[in-house]
């Protein structure tokens, strides 16, 4: 794992790229700085790509249980651009806006992307919550029922996305989890 | 990214000619954004400690890096509070440099009683004692006693009229960052009637701390999820099982419920009375050789009823085997009526024997105070509450490192049932946040008295979080029982407004009836420090002014005033209940209308002949679901392409509407596809 060729990033790029997301200066540098450590030899930081893999072992993302998930939604063809971790690092920023948090936050949780968090999908987040070796099975289908008489409003035993929405708009505490600093620096 | 430069472009297409105000704007929002940044940051503390807060969050999850990052607010809150007395107060004294007011009244006094030798109370000729309990520091700038000017004068500046403002000012502004605070805390939507917890279904989505990055605490994390929810699912059983109670039942709980409270406020008032006897006994016998212990003998009271009180509490709770939630909160309330009470009462005996309040008035019927027993006696309640506050952060330095610490050394020394029971020590945010929020109760108490007090806080305060950390990280374990950081920190804020009201009070009333001391401070020859207003108002402003500050001040204004609030309030009352009428009004109807789709849905997919696959057609549910960005400007980066519908009828299949030509389930491509209709066909 070698570097890039370092080069640094120039004032226009990091004035486009302040204005393009939500990140601080020193959060973009640092990002860069991550970038560059991971990236192939050889190549400009605006050409070279990062595995999904990669991506996954970072400090940030290591231990969190939805890491596959949020590689793929943020990756393009299984591939990372250096924008693209920019784009994540921007959306689980703290100056994110919550619409943007709650937007990604549901593509995240749709494991099966059929643009709704049906049961399976349901089921495969609360496996995940919990430690899935010792879940019984009534605690899981007890939970399901309960987010889905809570939340549901249509009744059609899936959570559409502003089912979704006006579900986080009641938790105070989405603001504070949904959010990682990926700072290495 | 590339949809976002995409616009920005279209925006502003390069190789135009960029006009000399265009560029300047571009500049001017460039500059504004890092003057943002400089105040966000600013805000939170001039980023101080936040490599050590990231680093807590990452262990231990936001509910215990809330403690940390309140520490903070506190030391904020402070350093702000210093500000006004700093600045008009002390600088202009040091500046001015008033004249000596003359000799000290002499004061014939009929004491009862001889007057006592105090060569008892100068035995004890140790340096540290005295720092300790302030005698070192009476004549400096930390205690009232040591303000002197002359007489007031319409040209002067009025350093009397600054010393009584800046309290005042102090917690205003106090009072208006902790409610701005909790503002912010709240959720973001009005709350709806019964839905006033937080529902499972949120908390489902929103548990997993994105921030923690090390295995122990995932696996950590997981364990209190899954108790979390166990404790949710249990709550709501027991909610069930109470609607269907029948009267009887519903009383007897109710009876049960009454027993336990009442017990406990029993236990209250006992705890509170123990630090009535203590402070009185401790003021009544300042000369005695047990001099020593009698000077620290309330705060040693009411730490011992604190840390009692708590595990009291638990226990009896315990019996009565409520819900765990309820369990807590009840408890929680009782620690926090406990804590704030034995502060109220210690100011309140205080107040009895220094200024004959609530019994009988023959030693302060002269001068409006015991002058007998106390020449100066601000500066005496300003010492109270400077060991007060020595003395809580000597107790958590000597916790920290005379328990916990052993603790943990034994506990990790041996193994045996016992030490595995014993198990290094928990650590407990809310417990720790009410400490803290005493501390402050106390100086924002003494603010009048003990201007610098929140100088003396401020370094508390800092050096307390480098211990807390390193309890936390060397010498704790992680508690099995969740504590929420969002509620917690409207908990908080709540709390301490609840100090800062218990604080305003006496202040209120020392301010405006009670005569001050005469031969020391600033307001010897006045009947209460309050009286400097109107003589200054006399003095320094216009006819007309003084004529406008009167109505201020007078009845035919306030009435007024108070009727025009509490229309407001009517208005904005009624408003509310319109809005959650109108919002269940629209949850209705959007059920109707999603139950109307589905009937029409199938009704078409009766009619229309079967399809063969298409490629570009999508599903109404694909469609209506893509997410659609809110935030202006912003669009998804790498926007999706039309999602394929699974193959099956799962959709449909969900509410048990089965079409007459849908295959089974599961079987791919000869399945039937619910299609929406385009125009033509139609």
């Amino acid at each position: 794992m070698g570097q890039c060729l370092r080069y640094q990033m120039h004032w226009e790029d990091l004035e486009e790229y302040q204005a393009l997301t939500f990140l601080t200066r020193n959060e973009i540098l640092c990002i860069h700085d991550t970038f560059l450590k991971l990236c192939p030899p050889g190549k400009h930081y605006k050409e070279a790509t990062l595995t999904m893999d990669q991506v996954s072992s970072l400090p940030a993302l290591r231990v969190n249980p939805f890491r596959d998930r949020i590689c793929r939604v943020f990756s393009h063809n299984g591939m990372f651009s250096f924008e693209d971790m920019l784009s994540m690092a921007s959306v689980f920023s703290e100056q994110a806006c919550p619409s943007l948090k709650i937007e990604y936050a549901f593509r995240i949780y749709d494991f099966n992307e059929n643009g709704f968090i049906d049961e399976e999908d349901l089921q495969k987040i609360i496996l995940r919550l919990l430690n899935s070796d010792d879940t019984s099975e009534d605690l899981l289908v007890d939970l399901m029922h309960h987010v889905l008489r809570e939340s549901d409003l249509d009744n059609d035993n899936m959570l559409s996305f502003s089912e979704f929405e006006h579900a986080m708009a009641k938790s105070p505490d989405f603001m504070n989890s949904f959010r990682i600093h990926f700072w290495g620096c | 990214m590339m949809d976002k430069r995409l616009i920005w472009q279209l925006r502003e297409p390069a190789g135009t000619q960029t006009l000399r105000w265009q560029r300047w704007q571009r500049r001017r929002q460039t500059v504004e954004r890092r003057l943002r940044e400089a105040a966000q940051r600013l805000a939170r503390g001039l980023g101080l400690w936040e490599g050590a807060l990231y680093e807590i969050g990452g262990l231990f999850g936001t509910g215990i890096q809330s403690y940390f990052t309140f520490l903070r607010f506190l030391l904020l809150l402070n350093l702000l509070s210093l500000l006004p007395t700093a600045s008009f107060v002390l600088l202009p004294l040091a500046w001015l440099s008033p004249p000596d007011p003359g000799p000290a009244l002499n004061l014939t006094l009929q004491c009862p009683g001889s007057s006592q030798s105090q060569t008892g109370v100068l035995k004890f000729h140790n340096q540290v004692w005295h720092v300790l309990t302030g005698r070192a520091l009476t004549n400096t700038y930390l205690f009232y006693g040591a303000y002197q000017v002359g007489p007031e004068s319409s040209s002067a500046y009025s350093i009397r009229l600054a010393y009584l403002l800046s309290p005042l000012a102090c917690l205003l502004l106090c009072f208006c960052g902790t409610l701005q605070r909790m503002v912010k805390g709240l959720p973001q939507k009005t709350l709806l009637g019964q839905d006033y917890k937080v529902p499972l279904s949120s908390k489902v989505f929103s548990s997993w701390d994105f921030c923690i990055r090390v295995q122990e605490a995932a696996t950590i994390k997981k364990h209190e999820i899954r108790n979390e929810f166990k404790v949710e699912l249990e709550e709501g059983r027991h909610f069930q099982l109470m609607q269907q109670q029948t009267r009887t039942q519903r009383v007897c709980h109710l009876l049960s419920y009454l027993r336990v409270n009442v017990l406990i406020g029993l236990l209250v008032v006992g705890a509170i009375s123990a630090i009535f006897w203590a402070t009185k006994y401790s003021q009544d016998n300042k000369e005695e050789s047990l001099f020593l212990l009698l000077q620290y003998l309330p705060p040693g009271v009411i730490a011992l009823v604190n840390f009692l009180g708590p595990l009291l509490f638990t226990f009896l709770v315990q019996l009565e085997n409520y819900p765990p939630n309820t369990e807590v909160n009840l408890t929680l309330i009782w620690c926090v009526v406990l804590k704030l009470a034995s502060l109220g009462m210690f100011f309140f005996s205080l107040g009895q024997t220094i200024l004959c309040i609530g019994r009988d008035k023959t030693s302060c019927e002269s001068y409006g105070y015991n002058a007998c027993d106390y020449q100066c006696w601000e500066n005496s309640v300003g010492e109270e509450l400077y060991k007060l506050s020595i003395f809580n952060f000597l107790l958590t330095v000597a916790f920290a490192f005379l328990v916990t610490l052993p603790r943990r050394l034994l506990v990790d020394r041996f193994s045996g049932r016992f030490w595995a029971w014993l198990d290094r020590e928990e650590f407990l945010v809310p417990k720790n946040v009410l400490d803290i929020v005493a501390a402050q109760t106390v100086t924002w108490m003494g603010l009048f008295y003990c201007p610098l007090l929140p100088l003396l806080s401020s370094v508390f305060l800092f050096l307390t979080f480098y211990i807390k950390k390193y309890t936390l990280l060397k010498n704790s374990r992680a508690s099995s029982r969740p504590f929420r950081a969002s509620s917690s920190t409207f908990f908080f804020q709540l709390v301490l407004l609840l100090g800062l009201l218990l604080a305003v009070v006496p202040l209120g009333y020392v301010v405006s009836s009670v005569h001050s001391s005469l031969d020391c401070g600033l307001f010897t020859n006045y009947s209460a420090p309050w009286q400097v207003v109107p003589e200054l108002v006399a003095l320094g402003l216009p006819p007309l002014g003084q004529r406008a500050l009167h109505y201020l001040g007078s009845h035919a204004f306030s009435f007024p005033l108070l009727i025009m609030l509490s229309l407001v309030l009517t208005v904005c009352i009624s408003q509310t209940q319109a809005n959650a009428r109108a919002i269940h009004r629209l949850r209705k109807q959007l059920m109707w209308q999603v139950q109307e789709k589905w009937h029409l849905v199938e009704d078409l997919s009766r009619l229309l002949p079967e399809p063969g696959p298409r490629d570009s057609v999508e599903s109404p549910a694909s469609r209506a679901s893509r997410p659609r960005s809110f935030c202006p400007g912003f669009p998804c980066p790498g926007s999706p392409g039309p999602r394929d519908l699974r193959p099956g009828s799962s959709v449909v299949d969900a509410l048990g509407l089965r079409s007459p030509c849908a295959g089974p389930r599961g079987t791919p491509a000869s399945t039937h596809r619910v299609l929406f209709p385009s125009g033509p066909e139609l």
